[in-house]
Formats: structure tokens, C-alpha cells, sequence
């Protein structure tokens, strides 16, 4: 027998706890959960652990900690940014089987999770009284709450209902050293609920959360406008903000999209349509009428070539086809996709994706844009077709400029993908030192062993002295 | 660059305290305090860039001096009294736009604007700040440090859901930015919500970014009067539940303000905005559902009239206090009710400072026990509540002084106390803190204002420390390292 190593032994440990099949070490099977949904940022965790409720995470964090092996939380895997990869040779708690809806309270209107429910899950359990989780990110039938609370998941309706900050009330938060903690409730003091949603499983890890539920609305309208350039688009949905008017949903679709979406699917626009635009309006049914007339009439003043309208659930989810199945239509035309998240102020949209149109072409690839319009919120998808590290690279850095021009026209790096591993260099673009070591600082007095998912989100460096010396850099 | 502005150290100097003017014999306590009679002679210091403002705080964490933060001072100093104070550092001077973009539905302004100053420059645009439109008193900055719950917070939330990114000046006086002025960000940790209603211990505002929302066409309030609180609680729950997308539900139990002199009695509020259409629609949907409620009266605002009632329940802490001394100013009525005629304390016209403001957050489930259970300890005490409840979020805020008005014979209370013994400041403090140290306080109550007596112990402000205070002072102590920043004024002395 050969002596087993200090990680062996800890596995051996979580093994007697949880179960020989709860901990996986077989390189094969790790392979699984070495990326997440961006091609770009694998790393192979040298185990990965699957608890069963708050006091198994609570004993598996204390347990690395104190054998100073660094560890992250993973939900579905459906990140965006690398941000649930094992660095430095840590290992992955997989809170998959953490699946359980513990309460839904139709008179408080929330529901209690633990953080491998499913996004849809959530609704789904609350549609019996008449309720359901606003935030609905585009992977919202795979992804977890607590992967939701990690990256304060947005989606195509938080323009009207907010993104996932402001819909946690509460949450059980298994702190980097093991003690188990409750965040939250109304109780008074700081609001560490918004500094923990959104901090990318960086202080801790949430097991347990408690969710605001919205009463289902009682109508539900959808109109799809085809328009013969994306400027027009674009000015049509600042046209209808200005006018006082807030959609569930404002999302936009490009030309390279509607390609697509026809080559396909077959889906079939007006002839000269170069750009879509989804507007939802829900609420009551008092004064819907007079809403959907005045952003109609706006659409056609602005220059919308045709106008479709969906009253029922099914003509509804033909249009929210085009969207949702955009992604797909664009794996159809091409072998690979990047996608971007910048945001930007609304108002500079058409600048803006002139921008992307020029990066583009100044390096020979192609851009697909679909986003949410009502928030500024865009996703360029760069096509290519071949992986060779010259195209990769040529991806990356045309990724990253795309996101500079999000800056410079005072905006911002990601609207809901996160930092992760992806874009954590980026901030110095951002952000300024002293900007980033005031973060390092909030990581260093709730994660001081820097073990929970380390490396991600502030700049290597960041709050170490060294950050002056970074400056502000271009990316890459 | 120089540690304090000389300028900054003007009019607050020396100000006679006007507790000392006619206190009397029965006002120890107050004044007692030397950190009270202490902070009204406290240097103020008023930067007028950035820069400035963290040159001050830089050089109080070199000499280990402590700064109390402060916009335009017209909120009633919060939390607990500070463990020390050297000097107000107001961000009054600090009242520029940075940004606004009217099409963006964003603004970027400098933490000392005004909020009235910001709304004007937001109508001409058909926009507003929807975390406190109505009540427009105080900065853009003591707002975020108050963590306000304003009238639309069922609708809009408050301003932690509207404030988009900040420019903040944490402890060592290091001035950083986090987040934008873009609705929709994810990079890094969000440190501008970390200040919503931290009180100036995390970093003191220097520029905010907030979103905001445009301004209905129309709007509508229901006025409804309940004989008592408890149908007027069911009557919003009715409402809540209902297929109304109304923009406020409040139950207000204070002075009407229309019937000066009158005893408080419980009105539930209900409010829609939007188009014509929307709004009327709702309005009869609303009818419907309050007719069952059988209340004893029944009015509409529309519009413009709905400002004045707004904006008592923008601001509850003051919108509270300004109903009760309207009512305090009117000539008292004659009681003629049989049953209590002659049983209420006579002349109390209890000093203003007799008064103590409570927040109580709870979920709209528990929300009616736990008001029945604080009011009925309010009586006990001796004391009156008049208060603004928000059932959809499990809110009430209670202004809570002596009675004033008649008490049935069958209150717990022997009313002749009051008649025995002349009602003294030493008297409400006492009262008031048998209510404040009741055991098993809930961690969701806390005293939004009180006199300096009551504010010296912050458990007794707040109440036992939440579950997650260890994790709150890390953020203090990471923010704010060596206690520069109105040092203990938090839960648990943070």
C-alpha cells in the first residue's frame, strides 16, 4: 500500500460522510465538470463532492479549509464566464442534488430553495397560487437558483421586474471557514444580501434561499416588429421608453439573425427585414388595449415594416421561437459561437453596434447580435468555424474590444454572464485600482484563506500592492 | 492637501440647546449626555469636490478623529449616538449633476443634491425618482444612507433597487467607484447597495447613479375609513390579493389632516398610476372588492390632489410627525363620547422631543400580530401610536409619544395616571424604554428616532444583532478600519 496524500485522505473523509458515489476522482468522469457553458475556460478539478444540505457543505468547506484546499460551488454548469471552474487544483461541490422547493408561501409570496433547484422549478412549484420567479435567464430550464444568486442572473424580463438581486430576501450562507450563517429576512444592519448576490460564489456558498414571488400577470401581450435596419429598430425602443411605456420584455434580433433564423427554420419575415423587435406588455387587463394601440402606433412610426400580435399562450410562444431559438439557428450557420454580454447606456445603441459591425469586419469574422434592447444589455455572438488558436485568438481579442467599446460609451463589462475567470483582467478597463482594491478588500475580510473560489472576478493582484502597477490597461 | 476646511467650522458652534431653555428639573437625562451637548458644538465640515471631501476623511484616519457624515440635516439623526465624533462631514457642498441622459432613464448626481432640486430637473422630462417622489426634503445622499422605504416601494422598491452604481469614500479616505450608470451590471461586488441604509459607517456617498421611472399620466387614491385596525389590515390583504396592480397599499392610523383635531382613525390608501384607462379600470375593480370590506367612508383623489397625502407617506418618520402636530396644534374637541369623556389625561401637550419613531419589518403574514402586539404594548406603556403600515411588504412605521386622547375606561392603563402624576420627559423615556427593552424584541424592530437618551445603547436602538452581525462588522471593519466613519451608530455599535 502507498501512503495516500492529504487530498486522498480528505476525499476519504467526504466519502465516509457522504457516500463512495457522492465523491468523484475518476479523471474521466471529472472531465464533466472541468468547463461550463463558454468554450473558452476549462480547468480539471481534482475532485468533485455532491452534499446533501447545508451541514455536509458546512463540513466540506471547513474540512478544506483546514487542509487548504481551495474549492467552488457549481450548479448546472450553464456559466458563461468560467466562473464555476476548480483553480488551483481545488475541488467542486456540485449542489445538484441540494434540489429540494422547501417552502412556497402564497401569502408572503416567496418560496425557500435550496440551491440546486432550477430556475423554472421555482415557477412551476408557485403556478398553483397564481405566482412565479421573475428572472428568467435564457437557460432558466437547466440552471440553478443558486448559480442565479451567484451571478444575479438577469433574462429577458428583468427590464420591467428586476434582475435577481432584487427579488432575494434571505439566504443560508456556508462562510469560507464552515460556520453556517443566515443573511437577510428583514432583519436590520447591513445589506450583505446585495453584496453577496452577484459576488460569483467568491464569499461563501448558498445553500439554502429564500425568493420573492410576483402574482402571474393576468394579461400577457406580445408583438414582433420586423424593421428594415437596426437603427430604426433601435429608435423605435427608445421611442417607446421615452413614452413612459415600461415592457416585461424589449429584445432585439439582427440581420445575421433573421439570416439565420430563415436558413434554419424557415421562419418567414417581411422581405427587407434586417432587424426584429420583441416587445412584451403584461399587467391587468384594464388599459392594456390603449397600451399595446400607443406602442403599436409608436412601432409604425418609427418605421416597423410589419406587425405581429400574440393574445394566447400559443401564438406567444411561436414569436418567443425566433428569440429563444436565435443561439440555435446561429450553431446551425456556423460550427462555433462567442458570445458577449456588455451593456451599454440604451441611448448609444446604434453607435454601438456600428462598433461591433466594425470590429467585425476589421477582422474578418462574423457578429450575430440578439439582446435585450429595453436594458442595453447586448449579446454579440462572434461566428467562426474553425478552433486553430490563431482563429481562437482572433475571437478572444475581438471579444474583448467589443467590450472595450462598451466602456468607452459608459458602460460596462457583463449585465448578467459575470467576471469569472473570462473577463477578470478586463477590469482594470473598468474600473480603476483603487476601485478594484476596495473589492479585494470586501474578498479578503470574508474569504481571508482565499480558498473559495479563488482567482475569479477582481485581477490577479488586485488589493496585493501590486495593483497600482496594473493600471489602466487595455484588455489583453 | 489641508486636514480641515475652516470655513466648515461656522454656525453650528454654539448654538444654545433649547432643551436647556426650558427644560426644567424632570430633563436629565438629555442633556446629561455630554456626547449630546457635545455633537451640537461639533465642527462641520462642508468640502466642495470629492477630492476635498476625502482629504478630510484621510487625514481623520491618520489622527484617529471620527467623522459623522451628513447630508442637508433635515432627517432626525439615526441610529445609535455615536461612540465618538469629532466633526460633521456634510456632502451639502457636493450638489452637482454628473450626468442625465433623459433617454437612458438614468441619472448621475453629486450625494448632496437636493431631492426637490433633482425632481424639478426630472419633470420637464416626464420622469421621477421612484423611490421617493413624493416626499421631496433631504439629498439624494441621506436618502441612500437612510435606506428610506418610499410610497411606491410595493411597485418600484426603494432606492436599493433604483441606485445603479456609486462613487463612495470608505474609511482611510480612499474614493472608489463600483458599478455605472448602466441598469444592468454584474461586474464586481456591488458595494453602492452595501451603503443603503448603512448610515455613513461603510463609506460616505460622494455621487450616486440611479435609475429612473417615468411619470403616470394619471393617478388615483382611494381614501377607505375602518372603525378599527384589524379590518382595515384584511381590507389590504383583500386588495393585495385581488387582480389590481395598485402602486401603493398603506393603512394609515393617524390625524387626518382634513379633520383637524379628530382622533386617529385606521384609513386604508390604495393608489393606481398610469394611463386613464388603467387607472379607472382598476378603480372599479378596486370598489368591488372594498365594498365587501364594508368601510365606514369612502373618498377619491385623483392627481394632483393625491400630493399632500403622499407625501406624508413618502417620508412615514416625518410624514407621521407632521400629521400629529397638526393635530396637537388644532384646538382640542370637545369629547362628547360618553364612555370616555373626562377619562384622557388633561393637558398633556407633551414636548416635541417626547417622541420615539419605530420601524418594524416583518412579512406580510406576521406583519398584523406583530402590530397588534407592539400597539398593545404601546398602550400598556402609557404611550399612543399613530402608524403607517405597508401590508404587501410587512412594513409599519409607528410614531409612538404620550396620549393625547381618550382612553375607554376598560384600557389596561388606569388613566388616572396620568392625572396623578404631571406627565414629565423622565416620564415618556421611562415608558419608552419599557417598550424598547421588552424581552424577546424582535430583530426586525428598530428606533428610527428618539431622544439622545434613548439612543445611547445600540442594542436598545436595534435590538439584539441579527444572526449575521459578525459578517456585518468584517464589512466595517474592511470598509472602514479604524472606526472613522459615525463609529457605533449601527446595530450591535458597529
Amino acid at each position: 500500500m502507498t501512503p495516500r496524500d492529504p487530498l486522498d485522505r480528505l476525499l476519504d473523509s467526504f466519502a465516509a460522510r457522504l457516500g463512495a458515489e457522492a465523491v468523484v476522482r475518476d479523471a474521466g468522469r471529472l472531465h464533466v465538470y472541468a468547463g461550463d457553458g463558454s468554450p473558452m475556460h476549462d480547468a480539471l478539478p481534482r475532485a468533485v463532492v455532491f452534499p446533501r444540505d447545508t451541514a455536509d457543505v458546512a463540513a466540506i468547506v471547513r474540512a478544506c479549509a483546514d487542509a487548504r484546499v481551495p474549492f467552488v460551488a457549481r450548479g448546472a454548469g450553464t456559466g458563461l464566464s468560467g466562473g464555476a471552474t476548480a483553480l488551483d487544483g481545488g475541488i467542486v461541490l456540485a449542489l445538484n442534488r441540494m434540489d429540494r422547493v422547501l417552502a412556497v408561501d402564497p401569502v408572503d409570496r416567496t418560496a425557500t430553495l435550496e440551491p440546486g433547484v432550477r430556475n423554472l422549478a421555482v415557477s412551476e412549484a408557485a403556478a398553483e397560487h397564481g405566482l412565479f420567479y421573475a428572472p428568467d435567464p435564457s437557460s432558466q430550464a437547466v440552471c440553478t437558483v443558486g448559480g442565479n444568486v451567484a451571478h444575479n442572473s438577469g433574462g429577458p424580463h428583468t427590464l420591467k421586474h428586476g434582475v435577481t438581486v432584487n427579488h432575494v430576501l434571505g439566504l443560508t450562507l456556508v462562510q469560507p471557514d464552515g460556520h453556517v450563517v443566515r443573511v437577510g429576512d428583514g432583519a436590520c444592519g447591513y445589506d450583505l444580501l446585495a453584496l453577496l448576490t452577484g459576488s460569483e460564489g467568491t464569499l461563501g456558498i448558498v445553500t439554502e434561499v429564500t425568493v420573492r414571488l410576483l402574482r402571474r400577470p393576468e394579461t400577457v401581450v406580445t408583438l414582433l416588429a420586423a424593421f428594415d435596419s437596426i437603427e430604426a429598430a433601435s429608435e423605435a425602443t427608445s421611442a417607446v421608453i421615452a413614452a413612459g411605456i415600461v415592457p416585461a420584455a424589449l429584445e432585439m434580433l439582427d440581420a445575421e439573425v433573421v439570416t439565420a433564423l430563415r436558413a434554419a427554420f424557415g421562419f418567414e419575415f417581411p422581405g427587407g427585414a434586417q432587424a426584429l423587435l420583441l416587445v412584451e406588455c403584461d399587467g391587468v387587463l384594464p388599459g392594456m388595449d390603449e397600451e399595446l394601440a400607443d406602442v403599436s402606433t409608436l412601432l409604425r412610426e418609427h418605421g416597423a415594416l410589419s406587425l405581429r400580435a400574440a393574445h394566447d399562450d400559443a401564438e406567444r410562444a411561436e414569436i418567443w421561437t425566433a428569440r429563444k431559438k436565435a443561439f440555435g439557428a446561429l450553431g446551425r450557420i456556423a460550427r462555433h459561437y462567442y458570445t458577449q454580454d456588455g451593456v451599454i447606456p440604451r441611448t448609444r445603441l446604434p453607435e454601438m453596434l456600428r462598433r461591433v459591425r466594425e470590429v467585425a469586419a476589421r477582422r474578418g469574422l462574423r457578429v450575430a447580435n440578439v439582446f435585450h434592447a429595453g436594458d442595453g444589455n447586448l449579446h454579440p455572438c462572434i461566428l467562426f468555424d474553425s478552433d486553430d488558436d490563431k482563429t481562437k485568438r482572433n475571437v478572444l481579442e475581438a471579444g474583448a474590444e467589443i467590450l472595450r467599446h462598451c466602456v468607452e460609451l459608459g458602460g460596462s463589462l457583463t449585465g448578467e454572464h459575470g467576471v469569472g475567470v473570462e473577463k477578470r483582467e478586463w477590469m482594470s478597463t473598468l474600473y480603476a485600482p483603487d476601485d478594484l482594491a476596495v473589492m479585494a478588500r470586501l474578498r479578503d475580510a470574508l474569504d481571508p484563506s482565499g480558498l473559495c473560489n479563488p482567482k475569479k472576478v477582481l485581477p490577479l493582484g488586485a488589493g496585493c500592492g501590486e495593483l497600482s502597477a496594473l493600471g489602466r490597461r487595455a484588455a489583453l | 492637501m489641508s486636514a480641515v476646511d475652516p470655513r466648515g467650522t461656522s454656525a453650528h458652534g454654539s448654538a444654545p440647546s433649547s432643551a436647556h431653555a426650558h427644560a426644567g428639573d424632570d430633563v436629565p437625562a438629555r442633556d446629561a449626555l455630554p456626547d449630546a451637548a457635545r455633537m451640537r458644538s461639533l465642527p462641520r465640515l462642508e468640502p466642495r469636490t470629492p477630492d476635498a471631501l476625502a482629504g478630510h476623511v484621510r487625514a481623520a484616519h491618520a489622527d484617529g478623529r471620527a467623522l459623522l457624515p451628513a447630508g442637508l440635516g433635515t432627517r432626525a439623526p439615526r441610529g445609535a449616538l455615536p461612540a465618538r465624533a469629532d466633526a460633521w462631514l456634510s456632502t451639502r457642498a457636493l450638489d452637482g449633476v454628473v450626468h442625465y441622459e433623459p433617454g437612458d432613464l438614468t441619472i448621475s448626481v453629486q450625494a448632496g443634491l437636493p431631492l426637490d432640486a433633482l425632481d424639478e430637473l426630472l419633470r420637464p422630462h416626464r420622469q421621477r425618482l421612484a423611490a421617493q417622489p413624493f416626499a421631496r426634503t433631504g439629498s439624494v445622499g441621506g436618502l441612500v444612507a437612510s435606506g428610506a422605504e418610499g410610497a411606491l416601494a410595493l411597485r418600484h422598491g426603494t432606492v436599493r433597487d433604483t441606485l445603479l452604481g456609486a462613487r463612495t469614500c470608505h474609511g482611510d479616505g480612499v474614493l472608489a467607484r463600483s458599478k455605472g450608470r448602466v441598469v444592468k451590471n454584474v461586474a464586481g461586488y456591488d458595494v453602492p447597495r452595501l451603503l443603503v441604509g448603512s448610515l455613513g459607517t461603510l463609506g460616505v456617498l460622494v455621487e450616486a447613479s440611479l435609475r429612473l421611472a417615468p411619470r403616470p399620466a394619471r393617478s388615483a387614491l382611494r381614501v377607505a375609513t375602518y372603525p378599527d385596525a384589524t379590518r382595515a389590515l384584511a381590507a389590504a390583504r383583500a386588495v393585495l390579493d385581488a387582480a389590481l396592480e395598485p402602486a401603493l397599499v398603506d393603512v394609515l392610523c393617524a390625524a387626518d389632516d382634513a379633520r383637524p383635531g379628530a382622533p386617529p382613525v385606521p384609513r386604508l390608501l390604495v393608489l393606481f398610476e398610469g394611463g386613464a384607462a388603467r387607472v379607472d379600470g382598476q378603480l372599479e375593480r378596486l370598489d368591488a372588492v372594498l365594498r365587501a370590506s364594508r368601510p365606514d367612508a369612502f373618498e377619491l383623489l385623483r392627481d394632483d390632489e393625491t400630493l399632500p397625502l403622499l407625501r406624508h407617506l413618502d417620508d412615514a418618520p416625518r410624514g407621521l410627525d407632521d400629521l400629529a402636530r397638526a393635530r396637537d396644534a388644532a384646538p382640542p374637541e370637545a369629547d362628547t363620547n360618553p364612555t370616555t369623556a373626562g377619562s384622557h389625561a388633561p393637558g398633556v401637550a407633551h414636548a416635541a422631543h417626547d417622541v420615539l419613531v419605530l420601524r418594524l419589518q416583518r412579512t406580510p403574514r406576521t406583519l398584523p400580530e406583530a402590530l397588534a402586539a407592539l400597539r398593545d404594548a404601546t398602550a400598556a406603556a402609557g404611550l399612543e401610536a399613530t402608524w403607517l403600515a405597508r401590508p404587501g411588504l410587512g412594513s409599519a412605521t409607528l410614531r409612538i409619544a404620550p396620549r393625547t386622547h381618550a382612553v375607554p375606561a376598560t384600557n389596561a392603563v388606569p388613566a388616572s395616571r396620568a392625572a396623578r402624576d404631571p406627565y414629565t420627559h423622565a416620564t415618556f423615556l421611562a415608558a419608552a424604554a419599557t417598550l424598547l427593552d421588552a424581552p424577546g424584541r424582535h430583530s426586525g424592530l428598530q428606533v428610527l428616532s428618539a431622544p439622545d437618551a434613548l439612543r445611547a445603547d445600540p442594542l436598545r436602538v436595534f435590538g439584539p444583532p441579527p444572526p449575521a452581525w459578525r459578517l456585518m462588522g468584517a464589512v466595517k471593519r474592511a470598509l472602514d478600519p479604524r472606526a472613522v466613519l459615525a463609529p457605533g451608530v449601527h446595530v450591535g455599535g458597529l
